[in-house]
């Protein structure tokens, strides 16, 4: 199976290589091992053959790392609370390749907030955590030693650690992908996901803070991209079952109301960046807070227990 | 049997010697061409990249958040010729073109969160061949602080 995203070089040889590879092949049986993902070959999505033969047409979906969820919750200057975190003991609890995925994505964002919030002693224990998760999974060098000494070295200023575990993320991403395990590599971002949105329900019901109800209300557009991104996976029956516990918390955040605006583009000849003005306004409720906030709290439960 | 087992490894080869290595290269595209251009904005740890051909087209959708400033950029292989992205809103309404701005980074703000889409387009190949090459194409998003 050649996937979308690992085509030869050349499109026109590939049909026939891997028929001639197929046909070579099948006298040695298929036995469905599974692969380091979790998924067996046989289940794997296959590119559809006129995709070889066509012009084709990529569609893919961004959910960005906890890092920058993180950073705009520390914006609103709600204070910080480690009761909220993953217990750290936890980390040996996690033994198949999906728990692990998950809570590298866990361990990743509650390292994005003890290092944002100034944390430097409880930063290093969740480095050791996603550390360990991370090897586990066979990308060690995304939360390895290196980050590290690096994270140490830039303890005082927090754009340096900003961008280091921004990079740490991209390392595990980008060799998951490059290395056919998207699945493994979008239950990372589904764990991290859960685990920002969670903190940030936390923070909100302690300090009742707009603003954080605010960027909850916004996580509506980003898990509209999550589960998309996880459908695509969804013959993996760890991916699966996130995907339908994310699916029913969608039909939650479907609840909320968005009063659209036209948008209106304007740049600064100074500055040389655009702004996109729009007035659009998300409208939740209080109800809909409240069981966002415990559909979340449930799903959290379920990953890291 | 024998020469066809002996065909298969030879494919095999080839797809271990040139394929996959061409695949660990979009990692490689993006990191030395795109990261240094990226300062002072913090990439927000995302790998989007894949591999297209000349008349093929990628799309994506992402979230971008009031209150950060945001660089968008798209690196491609030079045998791919001049990539051009466009940025389109919700209702498809163009708000920005590189090949009309003539510039392969866009720096923005959003003044409400929302969806946006990336509209990456490879121009076709006029070239008389029927080898068709490929290469990667990067989307790659920084942020920072208003």
């Amino acid at each position: 199976m050649i996937s979308r995203f690992l085509r030869p070089v050349f499109i026109g040889f590939s049909s026939l290589l891997i028929l001639i590879l197929a046909a070579a092949l099948s006298g040695c049986g298929n036995s469905g091992k599974q692969d380091s993902d979790g998924v067996t070959g046989d289940e794997k999505p296959s590119t559809p053959s006129s995709v070889k033969d066509t012009l084709a047409q990529t569609i893919f979906y961004s959910v960005p790392s906890p890092i920058e969820t993180a950073s705009l919750i520390q914006k609103t200057g709600v204070p910080y609370n480690k009761d909220y975190l993953n217990d750290i003991q936890n980390v040996s609890k996690y033994t198949t390749t999906g728990s692990e995925a998950l809570n590298l994505g866990v361990y990743g964002s509650d390292l994005s907030f003890t290092s944002i919030y100034d944390q430097t002693q409880e930063s290093m224990l969740y480095l050791k955590c996603a550390n360990n998760l991370a090897g586990r999974l066979g990308i060690s060098n995304a939360f390895g030693e290196e980050t590290a000494n690096r994270l140490d070295a830039n303890k005082n200023n927090r754009d340096s650690l900003l961008s280091i575990i921004s990079e740490s993320f991209w390392t595990a991403d980008s060799y998951l992908k490059d290395n056919e395990r998207p699945g493994t590599s979008s239950l990372i971002i589904a764990g991290g996901w859960i685990e920002a949105v969670y903190i940030a329900t936390k923070l909100e019901a302690s300090s009742k803070n707009s603003e954080i109800t605010t960027r909850i209300a916004e996580q509506k557009f980003t898990l509209e991209n999550l589960v998309k991104m996880l459908k695509r996976y969804d013959f993996d029956p760890t991916i699966a079952d996130i995907y339908k516990d994310l699916t029913d918390l969608k039909t939650i955040f479907d609840q909320i109301s968005l009063v659209k605006t036209p948008s209106v583009s304007s740049t600064d000849a100074k500055t040389g960046i655009t702004t996109i003005g729009s007035k659009s306004k998300l409208n939740i409720t209080p109800e809909q807070l409240k069981a966002i906030t415990e559909k979340i709290e449930i799903l959290r439960v379920k990953i890291t227990k | 049997m024998k020469s066809l087992l002996t065909a298969a490894l030879r494919i095999a080869f080839f797809l271990a010697v040139v394929a996959l290595p061409a695949s660990a290269q979009c990692r490689s595209v993006a990191k030395k061409q795109c990261f240094p251009q990226l300062s002072p904005y913090t990439q927000n740890g995302e790998f989007n990249s894949t591999r297209l051909a000349p008349g093929e087209t990628a799309e994506i959708q992402m979230t971008f958040y009031a209150g950060q400033n945001y660089r968008l950029m798209v690196c491609a292989e030079g045998v791919l010729g001049d990539v051009n992205f466009k940025v389109l809103d919700s209702d498809k309404k163009e708000l920005y073109n590189s090949k009309k701005a003539d510039s392969k980074t866009w720096d923005f703000n959003v003044t409400s969160t929302q969806q946006l889409i990336v509209a990456v387009d490879v121009p076709a190949s006029d070239a008389p061949t029927k080898i068709i090459p490929e290469g990667c194409v990067s989307i790659i998003v920084g942020f920072k602080k208003l």
